[in-house]
């Protein structure tokens, strides 16, 4: 591209045209002065010296220079790049990989845990949390109950404003909430907020209003406010929705707003928030419920918040919570931390993991990259040499290499982008369902700036490296050398330099993913107590209106497990309040229960030991293949002649009766009252997660002594096929019994299995990959530099040859100088690997990170492919005829 | 005389040789050259090529300005003339210079200046 002429200060052809005259007239002088034509002309040369240089020199003071220099550099860089496609594309593509892999990552890492939350000031915003014994429950913390909560709305000194929140139906509540009046039932996931709650968050609707201190009394009317992707899925946005009338659960419900896309309180997948509606009279401290979340006042920070919400909870015992609560329960402390860490939470350590292995990844790419820019660059010596030679700038020539990286930076990284763009969705799908803001992750612009700071850095890097010889002092050894260009020892060093820092970075990372293989074999390979094979599970809740009563529940109960095990395929069908593996009620281990034995009595005011409490309807073990260990399973008898029948796990059973029978033994677990007899033991069932200990659990049917009954259960339905296939003629056969019943979290129990494990299989699938390609570019790598030694070399192993050395000496000199490099990184990256290992021991399981086998195993693999990208050269190199390598320059 | 007998120009003292040359005039940049070897008597080494890029930089900083003429055989060449602004920065570098000059010779000759 040339610039128009009336762009210029001035034109090129015109200080052509000036330097000619220049000359002629010195010619005619030096003619004048009585030289010949021939003389004079050269006389006149020399004086001006060279005219290149000049018009050079003279066009670098052009303002437009500068960018139509740049113009002809990526020019002359496309067609030598494409000259070489070999390089051009083993550069491109391994960029692309590291840059793209990296970016997937880091969009993860920047939805998760860099962008802000979308409240105004969010750093201000804290959730606190009180902190319970260990032994007092499953989670070490617990919310609020009423008494507390207006404990610390009262009487605090550090919050501008309090508010309460909750978790209540779908997701992990305790009941199934559902819009009706309409086709089929839609589920409904429901969050209660106190009025002060939508303060401290501070985010309008964007419809409608929020609802008043007066509606949110006990008592106050049926209202709520539904999100945006609820009000555009069955309302069609429309803006006439506020004021409406809906059916929830077959109820009239107002609808007052819809809140913002980006209000995901205190979860994304909320469709409704409801006025939370406490009562500040109540005495109740059994079933704490209440999240509370601040905003903290002017001047408090997160430090003296805490110190003043333990000086809050110090003040339990006075507003009346019970001695047990405050002795045996609660601790005293408090947890106060920002409404993003504590959403955040634990899915930071693996993201923050995951990202620092990319940029080994990265690492590894680039030097592989640089490394070949330093071949070619030396391969071009010569070239650069004579360029510089021949006058043209030292700063052009390191412009010209400068171009060149930077354009395959460039093609790398936007290579590496549309990888990422095409994994980030494997990613998401990929990645447990327990890291937070997940829909949150996308190629924005943050990511794209990263991904071009990236590939700028790496472009600038590969054209330093070669650009340093360029140095003056060195053309004339380049020149001298001829061809083969400088053997110097010093750009040796640098490249193996870089092979070894391959190695050592790609044994880490080897390291690193075979310990969390060897973790996920571990939790793999564990029993969890039951048998996920073709088991489908589904959620029901029979609404209070249809089935007032305890009774009318159980008989539904009983004639929907009736029906459904009358469908073909279906095995067998039972229920049970909550499955293995899919959490308490949200957070509070409500599940957790005291339960007292009979022949183990308590010491007078102590409490009596957890354990896991559930309701199961017969069918229920068989289905889950849960094995009976002795006595039976329950019969429709047991709920409903009311027998006071339970069953208890095998570790229960072992505690207590490790030698005789535990049949017809008296337990009670304390929050629902009466004694029942065990009437069957059953096998131990992971509860919480595969890695989580053994927890003893009670087992009592879903109708009690008391005639109340749990409302919402997991059914589970056992097939002799796939089990996805039968749901469609489940639904019919549950929508002919009750068409305003909705099933919710429809899914295998090999699904449920597998998201218990997601964290460790996400990490390790990521590092699995990392590794792959680490292994794979440093095998590369060392590949590359040896093959390039060999050729440097040929002289020196022809002259050897010639002088008489055999075959194996000279196979030994080369595979002894590649083994060096490949045994340095070895060392090296296992001094690195125990320092991922240390990083990565919170999700290790089965597996210490300083395993040795797994070292062993590492440092043998390195060896072999050492070896291996050694060898070929080699053998090349001990075929090299004495006379050819001899006669080659 | 040979190249090497000859004197390396400072750096950045050819723009004042050359705003002193066409002080008496305006010349080309062929004129400028020879100009320039007869007051220094041929002891100044200068490539006449490097003339122009010094040329261009002080057309570029409105030291002097440019036009094409025709020279005296009759010949297109392009004439330049200092401005007003190229005359002040004269007096100004050529204080400067003698200055510099001084103080220097008072260090490389202690004994003549007491």
């Amino acid at each position: 591209m040339n610039i128009p002429r009336w762009l210029r200060w001035r034109s090129h052809t015109e200080l052509d045209e000036e330097v000619a005259a220049h000359l002629e007239m010195e010619v005619q002088a030096q003619v004048d002065l009585g030289l010949t034509l021939d003389d004079a002309r050269r006389a006149a040369r020399r004086r001006f010296g060279n005219p290149a240089v000049v018009k050079q020199q003279a066009r670098e003071n052009d303002p437009l220079f500068a960018f139509e220099s740049l113009i002809m550099d990526v020019r002359h860089s496309v067609r030598s790049l494409r000259r070489s496609p070999g390089f051009t594309i083993a550069a491109v593509l391994t960029l692309a990989v590291s840059i793209g892999a990296t970016t997937a990552i880091f969009s993860v890492v920047d939805g998760v845990l860099l962008r802000p939350m979308p409240f105004p000031d969010p750093d201000r915003l804290v959730r606190v949390t009180l902190h319970t014994r260990p032994q007092a429950n499953a989670t070490v913390e617990m919310p609020f109950a009423e008494l507390g909560f207006f404990h610390f709305v009262a009487n605090n000194r550090t919050f501008a404003r309090v508010g309460g929140v909750s978790i209540f139906a779908g997701t992990n509540g305790n009941d199934e909430w559902a819009l009706t009046g309409s086709g089929a039932p839609y589920p409904l996931a429901v969050a209660r907020m106190t009025a002060g709650a939508f303060a401290v968050l501070g985010m309008a609707p964007q419809v409608g209003r929020f609802f008043t201190e007066a509606e949110d009394r006990p008592g106050g009317p049926p209202v709520f406010l539904m999100s945006d992707a609820l009000w555009r899925s069955m309302f069609n946005a429309s803006p006439s929705i506020v004021g409406r009338t809906v059916q929830v659960n077959g109820a009239p419900w107002e609808v007052i707003g819809v809140m913002p896309a980006s209000f995901k309180f205190p979860q994304a997948e909320v469709d409704v928030w409801i006025p939370f509606q406490l009562d500040p009279t109540s005495r109740n401290v059994n079933r704490p419920s209440i999240g509370l979340i601040a905003r903290l006042a002017p001047g408090a920070t997160v430090e003296s918040a805490t110190s003043d919400a333990e000086r809050l909870v110090a003040g339990f015992a006075a507003i009346g919570y019970p001695l047990n609560w405050t002795r045996d329960i609660i601790t005293g402390k408090a947890h106060v931390r920002t409404v993003k860490d504590d959403v955040v939470g634990r899915s930071r350590q693996p993201l923050l993991v995951l990202l620092g292995t990319m940029a080994f990844v990265l690492l590894i790419g680039c030097s592989n990259v640089a490394n070949l820019f330093q071949v070619r660059a030396e391969a071009r010596a010569v070239d650069a040499a004579v360029r510089v030679a021949l006058g043209s700038g030292r700063r052009r020539v390191v412009q010209l290499l400068l171009t060149e990286g930077l354009i395959v930076a460039l093609a790398g990284g936007v290579g590496g982008v549309a990888l990422a763009y095409g994994s980030l969705r494997g990613v998401i799908a990929l990645a447990p369902a327990s890291i937070p803001r997940l829909d949150e992750i996308g190629l924005n612009l943050t990511v794209l700036v990263f991904t071009a700071m990236i590939s700028l850095t790496a472009g600038v890097l590969f054209a330093v490296l070669p650009a340093l010889r360029t140095r003056t002092s060195r053309v004339l050894t380049s020149l001298r050398a001829g061809r083969s260009g400088s053997t110097g020892r010093e750009r040796q060093v640098v490249r193996r330099g870089l092979v070894v820092a391959q190695v050592a970075l790609a044994l880490a990372l080897f390291v690193g993913s075979t310990l969390m293989v060897r973790s996920f074999a571990a939790l793999s390979a564990i029993d969890p107590g039951f048998d996920p094979s073709r088991v489908l599970t589904f959620r029901v809740a029979p609404g209070a209106t249809r089935y007032p009563d305890g009774e009318d529940v159980a008989r539904f109960y009983d004639t929907l497990l009736e029906s459904v095990r009358a469908i073909p395929g279906v095995v067998t069908a039972g229920a049970a309040s909550f499955l293995p593996m899919t959490g308490g009620i949200g957070g509070l281990g409500g599940p957790f229960l005291g339960t007292e034995i009979e022949d183990a009595p308590l010491e007078p005011g102590a409490r009596a030991p957890n354990s896991v409490f559930r309701r199961a309807t017969p069918g229920y073990f068989e289905t889950m293949g849960i094995r009976l260990i002795e006595g039976r399973t329950f019969i429709n008898d047991d709920h409903q002649r009311r027998l006071g029948s339970a069953i208890i796990s095998q570790s229960l059973k072992n505690k207590y009766w490790p030698r005789s029978s535990a049949l017809g033994k008296k337990v009670t677990v304390v929050a629902t009252g009466a004694p029942a007899r065990v009437v069957g033991v059953v096998a131990d069932v992971h509860d919480t997660a595969p890695d989580a200990p053994v927890e003893p659990v009670v087992y009592k049917p879903m109708l009690d002594e008391r005639g109340g009954s749990i409302r919402a259960m997991a059914v589970t339905v056992r097939t002799d096929r796939d089990p996805l296939a039968v749901l469609p003629e489940i639904r019919r056969t549950i929508a002919a019994a009750d068409p305003n019943l909705p099933l919710s979290d429809i899914q295998t129990l090999q699904t449920v299995l597998g998201a218990s494990m997601s964290r460790t299989s996400f990490t390790m699938t990521v590092l699995v990959l990392a590794a792959g390609i680490a292994l794979f570019l440093g095998a590369v790598g060392i590949y590359g530099v040896m093959a390039y030694g060999v050729a440097q070399r040929t002289d020196e192993i022809g002259l050897r040859q010639a002088l008489g050395a055999d075959r194996a000496s000279v196979f030994r000199l080369i595979l002894v100088d590649g083994l060096r490099m490949d045994a340095l990184g070895i060392v090296a990256g296992i001094t690195a690997s125990l320092g991922l290992g240390q990083a990565l021991s919170s999700l290790l399981y089965g597996v210490s990170p300083y395993d040795g086998a797994t070292l062993a195993l590492a440092a043998i693999t390195f060896l072999a492919v050492g070896a291996l990208a050694s060898a070929l050269p080699v053998l090349r190199a001990v075929h090299i005829s004495p006379a050819v390598a001899l006669r080659r320059d | 005389m040979t190249d090497r007998e000859r004197v390396q120009l400072l750096q950045g003292t050819l723009d004042l040789v050359v705003l002193q040359t066409l002080a008496l005039g305006s010349l080309h940049g062929h004129g400028i050259a020879t100009s320039i070897q007869r007051t220094t008597e041929d002891e100044l080494l200068v490539d006449h090529g490097s003339l122009y890029p010094a040329l261009q930089r002080l057309e570029r900083a409105r030291l002097i300005t440019s036009e094409w003429g025709i020279s005296e055989n009759n010949r297109r060449a392009r004439y330049y003339t200092l401005t007003r602004t190229g005359r002040k920065r004269l007096v100004a570098e050529t204080q400067r210079w003698e200055a510099t000059v001084r103080v220097i010779s008072r260090v490389l000759k202690p004994r003549s200046a007491t």
